[in-house]
């Protein structure tokens, strides 16, 4: 419903400014001709400015800045029908003249707020009776059938004046005209030079494209007094008639500049990338904004208060923000920061909602970073206390089989070595054989109990370190295996297990699948990484990814904040790589 | 045949490593069960050989006997452990040590062997 209303404004609208625009096309109205090129001048500039003027409505439908535009535009034609034969069209010109230089006149003054308080209201309504008097003159006084070379119409209200007041009259007329146009022109000018940095994005185009109206104004007025006449008149009224579309190109210039910005902003936020500082923001958008005072305060949680840029309290925002303007972005009804900007910039609520967009994506960004590092901190720190929570479980196992069960069986062990040792010469030999049998058993659990023991934890490594314990493994390899190992010292518990484990299972492997010949392994400390280097000249392809072998070595290695690394091309042998680093021994 | 110190923590062993050396003619003068009355029993005791255990519940069997040596007449010292030899790598090479024996090798006279041989025996397998 809503929607068709719109349409159908719209459609109304287009359909006027098609007649309005084709009065001065196909109808002499005027005492002044145009020329052909002005006539089209004027159509244009009245279809210009209905355009924009829609256009400004359909972006700020609560602004009255395009409503004035169209009707300006919609008037200017018909504001030059001076020249009908008929009385009431002759007036009716004339005050719709005054409606669209009033309407042009709002345009410039309240631009871009479309509020008229202060001295606007004083000021158009000068502008509106200037011009009710200027066409009065017209209309009464003004003999066309005498002035205008080839016009045979003649005025039907013309009153014969006295010539010497007319005289006088239009002369302090003129004079008075061009003080009025110098005046709004100066305005103007100072309105720009006084435009601080984002709101030059949008008025400045406006207030250029009213100086250029006002400047083919005065040659207008300048003209009439010097008594121009032919194609140097006709490219006066050419030119003026022209800059009537100067305003509101101006406009659609302005809107253009706040879409390049906002624009500009909204690429900000990724070409800064993931997180950027709070003072590389600041910096960025105080460029794309053109305001050098712009700045970002940011909430702290731990201070209950915004801070600057520089960690500070911000005890309170108004005495920080000085003459700037404060816009506050909230998440949940919590302040998350706070942007002391250029007041200008609240004229343009979409420019301010990007700045706040920006500035909110950024904080948010930062703030689930962080959270997201605290998480990932949080679970490598338990990886890592788990990993050693089961080495230290281990070891406590392989103790326990230690103190127990082997201890039991050595003391069998050397009981049935006493038996044997009491048995009498003249003793059963099947006894005797019982007893040796007995014995071989007892060493055989000894040495299984054994094996089960140190699959659980090496008991070598803490009892003789890293480089005899993986001398061990090297000695027990599948295949010929060469070691070269370097470590000078001993290490923190946690890399020295995390090394014999990859050393172990990589050797486990070259074993079970690589059909390899020889195999390699290099420990040696480089920098503060404990580098330990697994090689042989198999078959190659071993996917990390497969099976639980690698996968389960990688997360033990990153559980000491190591990298583990496997090149493996297909018929290439396989080399595994762990760096763990030393200094600290846990993960980071 | 020699005089014997047993130390070890676990009575099972020191029960049937007596009984066994003396069933092989060692006299067996003394038991500790850990490192500190181990080196005040050598002091009082002065046994010619000393049976150590390595995992002691105090010092462990290496530095038993490093303490061991620096007395004056010092015993010889074998170290023992229900572990294999190659567990400890080259810290069985030390000089202060006469040799090691698996417990469930311990018997009279493997002790006489290793002890005749004497210090700065060959460590266990590089």
């Amino acid at each position: 419903m809503k929607i068709d209303r719109r349409r159908a404004f719209i459609a109304t609208v287009l359909l006027a400014t098609a007649a309005s625009s084709a009065i001065p096309i196909f109808v002499d109205g005027w005492w002044l001709d145009l020329g052909m090129p002005g006539r089209f001048a004027l159509a244009a500039a009245c279809w210009v400015s209905v355009l924009v003027g829609l256009i400004a409505r359909d972006r700020r439908p609560g602004n009255p800045i395009g409503m004035w535009l169209t009707i300006s535009g919609l008037c200017a034609p018909l504001a030059y029908l001076t020249g009908a034969e008929s009385p009431l069209l002759i007036v009716i010109s004339a005050l719709v003249f005054c409606v669209a230089a009033g309407t042009g006149a709002a345009v410039s003054i309240s631009f871009p707020t479309g509020r008229l308080d202060g001295k606007a209201p004083t000021a158009i309504a000068a502008v509106v009776v200037t011009c009710l008097v200027y066409r009065t003159r017209q209309v009464l006084f003004f003999d066309p059938v005498k002035s205008v070379p080839g016009w045979t119409h003649p005025n039907p209200l013309f009153v014969a004046p006295d010539p010497t007041y007319l005289n006088v009259f239009d002369f302090v007329y003129g004079v008075f005209g061009v003080a009025f146009l110098a005046v709004f022109g100066f305005w103007l000018a100072r309105r720009w030079r006084r435009l601080s940095g984002p709101a030059r994005l949008s008025i400045a185009p406006v207030l250029a494209g009213a100086l250029v109206f006002v400047a083919t104004s005065l040659v207008q007025v300048g003209a009439g007094i010097a008594g121009v006449h032919g194609s140097a008149l006709d490219a006066v009224l050419f030119g003026h008639t022209l800059s009537f579309c100067a305003v509101p190109l101006g406009f659609l210039a302005g809107l253009l500049r706040v879409k390049i910005a906002r624009s500009a902003i909204a690429d900000l936020v990724v070409e800064l990338g993931e997180t950027p500082e709070p003072a590389q923001l600041r910096r960025a958008l105080a460029t794309a904004l053109g305001d050098p005072s712009l700045a970002v305060v940011l909430w702290s949680a731990e201070e209950a208060s915004f801070v600057d840029a520089g960690g500070a309290r911000v005890t309170s925002l108004d005495d920080a923000a000085g003459a700037r303007a404060v816009t506050l972005l909230e998440r949940d009804g919590k302040p998350l920061a706070a942007i002391l900007h250029d007041p200008a910039l609240l004229d343009d609520p979409g420019l301010v909602a990007s700045v706040a967009t920006a500035v909110r994506l950024t904080v948010e960004n930062d703030r689930l970073q962080a959270a997201v590092r605290a998480q990932l901190a949080e679970v490598r720190a338990s990886r890592t206390r788990i990993v050693e929570a089961t080495d230290a479980e281990r070891r406590r196992v392989e103790r326990d089989i230690h103190d127990g069960a082997q201890q039991r069986l050595v003391a069998l062990s050397l009981a049935i070595g006493r038996a044997r040792g009491q048995l009498a010469p003249t003793a059963d030999p099947e006894l005797e054989a019982t007893l040796a049998q007995a014995s071989v058993e007892v060493r055989a659990a000894l040495t299984e109990l054994r094996e089960l023991a140190r699959g659980i934890h090496p008991a070598i490594l803490s009892e003789a370190g890293l480089e005899p314990a993986i001398r061990s493994l090297v000695d027990r390899a599948a295949v010929p295996t060469e070691l070269k190992a370097e470590v000078p010292h001993r290490l923190p518990a946690p890399v020295e297990a995390t090394a014999y484990f990859v050393v172990s299972e990589a050797l486990a492997n070259v074993g079970k699948h690589a059909r390899a010949d020889s195999a390699c392994v290099t420990v040696a400390v480089e920098g503060d990484s404990l580098v330990v280097e697994i090689s042989d000249d198999g078959c190659g392809d071993a996917d990390p990814g497969r099976g639980t072998g690698l996968r389960g070595l990688r997360d033990r290695v990153e559980a000491v904040g190591g990298t583990l690394e496997t090149i493996s091309p297909a018929g290439s042998g396989t080399t595994i790589r762990a760096s763990l680093p030393v200094t600290g021994g846990t993960a980071k | 045949m020699s005089t014997v110190l047993i130390v070890d923590d676990h009575a099972s062993f020191r029960l049937q490593a007596r009984a066994l050396l003396e069933a092989q003619g060692h006299v067996v003068m003394g038991e500790a069960v850990d490192g500190f009355s181990a080196i005040e029993l050598a002091r009082s005791l002065r046994p010619e050989i000393v049976l150590l255990d390595i995992g002691l519940p105090d010092l462990d069997g290496f530095e038993v006997a490093r303490q061991l040596a620096t007395a004056e007449g010092s015993p010889i010292v074998v170290l023992t452990s229900s572990r294999e030899a190659a567990t400890y790598g080259s810290r069985l090479a030390s000089s202060t040590i006469a040799g090691f024996i698996a417990k469930e090798e311990l018997s009279g006279p493997a002790l006489a062997t290793l002890v005749a041989r004497g210090p700065q025996s060959p460590g266990p397998r590089p």
